[in-house]
């Protein structure tokens, strides 16, 4: 570089290459935030847009309904004059908009004219949707069957749309139990291999096919435990579409995360622990069980939270052993015995978000439910996945071997 | 171990407690097989799953090979074959009306009323060809249809025989089960034989006298009643009958009569082959005494003058194919394996000829993953490059567990996000008057395989940022004090010590990345068009706006609504299997790059 009036010997010198380092390193920052931007608009849009749904302006500020109700079919009453006005200014402003397209090039004072009506129309249709929006009656199937007499079809415009009324509460009990019962299997046959894999193996073949059928399992794709349930659970053990079957197929995809994660945390304990006690004259069992678990515990069940989150977030490997689209009865109704609990479908949170997103209209009855729907689910699991990463940054600040 | 050791030891230490013994094991051993036995779970699993895909599976080739053997026996490959050419014919049609709306719309572009439009497109000359061309081949179509209609009615009859067939057998089965001493009638069997007498009796060929006592027996037959030999084989006899009358109803097929019927009129094929073809050379003339007055059209209509040619061209080439077609032609097993590998056809429950091919689902999945592998990698790697060697210590005890966070966001709500959201975005973002210069713009459907692509590319990058950055992380320190000692900027040193040394675990992380990406199943169910096609490569780069199915989505989609053990059921099984093979076989990949390229000494 050229000499300029004698600079700092240790400035640094604008150069090509600290342009290109200077870029780079943009580049790269660039990368991770768009990351983090993109993922914290999609919190952003779902918790916006479900708040709606979930919470109240008034007292007691939650939508206690929407959280406790089943999902019913939403019976929408619009006064019909607005309906039918609203229906014909549309078409108006279709065919203006049309007319106006048609026109070609050359005639500017007419285009200009259409546009003039266009947006006269267009306020029309917003003042006249105000007033149907506050006009209109809305029931969901329960207060519409308990309605005297419905509506006159003479006043009022009539329309439903399935799964937008009532709540998701069976689906979000339906999710817990499915995730308490698959969690609690996954964490004893998981923390079981795990005891053996740090405290008794020893490298050899076994060892060797025991970790790379770890690997293989957590890379199976979700569909194919589903599909693997169903194959063995649901129609080998004849068990059906039920509560059961959800909770193995479920844990066996939790199974890698959780053996993974229980061994790290076993092996993170001192050898002098376990040497202390067998010095002592304790047996290999007594060691483990006084002095390997009680310290490896809190990093199992944080690492295991973070198992819980993925599986209560999954929802290919319940879609044909355990959830049903729809049910009437919460688990505990209805029952003949006591055995029918585990052999039930259940609802399921990510089952009836996929249902109602893929299956009905998108529009403004619906979006609540699909929105608060989401909103539910991403808060419950969201909320499993922070409580697991701040307890392991806390547990390992408390147990610094 | 060190327990039974001690047993074995000749000295043994008077303090030494006694342990129990159980099968000659002591309850350390017993204690260790235990968590040994459980430690195989994982195994067995494996084990379980490959097992259930395959016993699921397994009857697939079978059953798609004789679906096949029937496809050719009935004639309905020779009407594929027929159909070629319509489907050409149909095709160049298409070409015409293309080229027909592309004309009315330069025409209103120019400023042409609605009247001077239609004034052009209905003159008698533009009349001739755009009309003419289509109504030349209606004799085709009409042929092609008949020719159809008789394959299909061949096959379906064949279809209702086999079940007959399966009915019928089963009643042997059942006479075989009652002639047994050892039977009893349930209470099924009192009802069904109770009506069979009562049907019997009304049979008009008995003698009056015998029918009589059919009925008095039907009469006589209550819940307690005790039946005997004699009503056994009464029973028997009735079901015998009734299957009897069952078989009557099987009208057999014999394909070689049948396939007359569809392989016949050869020569009146030809003959309207070669009509179809003067009339359209008669119709493709007139073209040209058509004023478009527009060098594109006339463009087009020059293509489409050619591609008539072409047309022309095949017809004896298809003639040759037809007459070598041979219906004594055996199908091999290893053909129903290739049509399932490397069919391109997915079709089910369709009222001809159902395909179960894999290509349109695969080639959708690359697709998809592609998409999602061009944005996950730069973004995933880059990231974890950032967070190791740039980022200060604040930054990263942020960035991390966020990272982790969005690992945990369930798919299902990223693909809600993509319908509600994204895919709109997408196609409003394509309708903007500033990017019409780019060529695929604008997008018609908001649900693609760049849609899916984007969501499942939000997904690989956790992976990829973790493992990716766990590889970087493991590079000893003095790699790097050594290159900032040498001189080098921190850049260079990510850029040539770090980065190449931990090439192996980086690249791992993408394989590993692609393997979530390829397995994933809610995003692409929800977000990518479900369209069973395989997608127009020749479109460039417009193909990842088109909507495509993938091997996960067909699975989550048509598992709910298939008859256990046909032959659709068995081939959404056979998917699964290759898609658990295709996750081994990376799973492992990732393990071996790892191990056969690491630059670090173990």
């Amino acid at each position: 570089m050229s000499a300029q009036k004698a600079p700092h010997p240790f400035s640094k010198r604008k150069s090509r290459q600290a342009a290109f380092e200077s870029f780079t390193t943009l580049f790269f920052r660039l990368a991770t935030y768009a990351v983090i931007i993109a993922a914290g608009y999609i919190f952003f849009n779902i918790a916006y847009n479900g708040s709606k749904a979930v919470f109240m302006t008034k007292a007691p500020f939650i939508n206690i309904a929407f959280l406790t109700q089943k999902p019913q079919t939403l019976h929408v009453y619009e006064p019909k004059e607005i309906y039918d006005e609203l229906a014909s200014i549309k078409a108006e402003i279709l065919s203006s908009k049309a007319k106006k397209a048609a026109l070609g090039s050359g005639a500017k004072t007419e285009a200009a004219a259409y546009s003039s009506q266009i947006e006269t129309l267009e306020e029309r249709y917003e003042t006249l949707d105000e007033e149907r929006k506050e006009g209109r009656l809305m029931y969901s199937d329960s207060e519409y069957r308990a309605l005297p007499e419905p509506p006159s079809e003479e006043l009022y415009a009539y329309n439903n749309y399935a799964y937008s009324g009532g709540g998701i509460g069976p689906a979000i009990i339906g999710t817990c139990l499915l995730v308490a019962g698959s969690i609690a299997i996954a964490l004893t046959l998981g923390v079981l291999c795990a005891v053996y894999l740090s405290e008794y193996s020893r490298p050899g073949r076994v060892l060797q096919l025991i970790r790379l059928s770890i690997l293989n399992l957590s890379g199976v794709p979700s569909i194919v435990f589903g599909l693997f349930g169903f194959g063995m659970f649901v129609l080998f053990f004849g068990w059906g579409v039920s509560m059961i079957a959800g909770w193995f197929t479920l844990a066996i995809m939790a199974l890698p995360v959780i053996i993974t994660a229980s061994e790290e945390s076993m092996r993170a304990i001192p050898k002098g622990f376990r040497e202390g006690s067998l010095a002592l004259g304790a047996s290999k069992w007594t060691t483990i069980r006084t002095n390997v678990l009680p310290y490896a515990l809190p990093g199992i069940l944080t690492s295991s939270i973070m198992g819980i989150a993925r599986v209560a977030g999954e929802t290919a490997p319940i879609m044909f052993t355990a959830a049903f689209a729809l049910r009437d009865q919460l688990p505990w109704e209805g029952l003949t015995k006591p055995t029918d609990f585990f052999f039930q479908g259940v609802m399921a949170l990510p089952y009836h978000i996929y249902v109602v997103s893929a299956k009905i209209p998108q529009n403004e009855y619906t979006r609540n439910m699909q929105y608060g729907a989401a909103f539910v689910f991403l808060f419950i699991v969201g909320f499993f996945a922070l409580s697991s990463i701040i307890l392991r940054v806390k547990i390992r600040k408390k147990y610094k071997w | 171990m060190a327990a039974s050791s001690k047993q074995t030891d000749p000295n043994k230490p008077a303090f030494s407690k006694r342990r129990a013994l159980f099968l000659g094991k002591d309850s350390d051993s017993i204690i260790k097989t235990f968590f040994g036995s459980n430690a195989m779970v994982a195994i067995v699993i494996l084990a379980l799953i490959t097992i259930f895909l395959f016993k699921e599976g397994a009857g697939f080739m079978g059953l798609y090979h004789k679906s096949l053997e029937e496809y050719r026996l009935s004639g309905l490959e020779y009407v594929d074959i027929l159909k070629e050419k319509r489907e050409d014919y149909t095709e160049l049609t298409r070409y015409l009306n293309d080229v027909k709306s592309d004309w009315i719309n330069e025409l209103k572009a120019s400023g042409s009323s609605q009247a001077e439009i239609s004034k052009a497109i209905f003159n008698p000359e533009a009349k001739a060809l755009f009309l003419g061309y289509m109504r030349a081949g209606s004799d085709l179509k009409k042929f092609v249809k008949t020719k159809m209609d008789v394959a299909i009615e061949i096959r379906d009859q064949h279809t209702t025989n086999e079940n007959l067939r399966e009915t019928v057998e089963n009643y042997t089965q059942r006479i075989a089960e009652i002639q047994s001493t050892s039977y009893t009638f349930s209470k099924e069997d009192r009802a069904k034989y109770t009506l069979l007498l009562r049907d019997h009796s009304r049979d008009n060929s008995l003698p009056s006298e015998e029918a009589q006592r059919f009925l008095k027996e039907a009469d006589s037959i209550t819940p307690e009643k005790a039946l005997d030999q004699a009503d056994r084989e009464t029973f028997a006899m009735l079901l015998g009958l009734e299957a009897e009358k069952i078989e009557a109803t099987i009208k057999p097929v014999d394909f070689n009569t049948t396939i007359k019927g569809v392989i016949d009129e050869q020569a009146r094929y030809a003959e309207i082959l070669d009509a179809l073809e003067v009339s359209l050379t008669e119709v493709v003339a007139t073209a040209d005494a058509v004023q478009f007055n527009s060098p594109a059209i006339e463009e087009r209509i020059a293509t489409f003058k050619e591609l008539n040619q072409k047309f022309f061209s095949n017809i004896d080439a298809h003639k040759a194919k037809l007459a070598n077609w041979d219906q004594s032609a055996p199908v091999s097993i290893f053909q129903a394996a290739s049509a399932f590998l490397t069919g391109k056809d997915w079709v089910t429950a369709s009222d001809q000829q159902d395909w179960y091919g894999l290509m349109p689902l695969l080639s959708g999945s690359l697709l998809i993953s592609a998409i999602a592998l061009v944005f996950a990698i730069p973004f995933g790697v880059g990231a974890a490059i950032y967070v190791n060697q740039i980022a200060g210590p604040a930054e990263r005890n942020f960035i991390k567990p966020y990272v982790e966070f969005i690992s945990a966001i369930p798919s299902v709500v990223i693909g809600f996000f993509g319908v509600v959201v994204f895919g709109e975005f997408i196609r409003w973002f394509s309708q903007l008057d500033g990017f019409q210069w780019v060529p695929f713009f604008p997008i018609q459907e908001r649900l693609n395989a760049f849609t899916a692509g984007c969501l499942l590319a939000l997904m690989a990058i956790p992976t990829i940022f973790t493992l990716a950055e766990d590889a970087i992380n493991n590079i000893p320190r003095h790699f790097k004090e050594a290159s900032l000692a040498m001189g080098a900027t921190p850049l260079q040193t990510t850029m040539r010590v770090i980065v190449p040394t931990a090439l192996s675990g980086i690249i791992s992380a993408i394989m590993l990345g692609f393997g979530r990406v390829i397995g994933e199943t809610m995003v692409v169910l929800l977000c990518a068009g479900n369209r069973i096609k395989i997608p127009d490569f020749t479109e460039g780069p417009g193909v990842f706006f088109e909507p495509v199915h993938t091997m996960t989505g067909i699975i989550a989609q048509e598992m709910g609504e298939v008859v256990q053990g046909s032959l659709h059921y068995r081939a959404l099984f056979m998917v699964g299997i290759v898609l658990f093979f295709i996750s081994l076989i990376i799973n492992y990949t990732a393990q071996w790059v790892v191990k056969r390229f690491s630059k670090l000494g173990d």
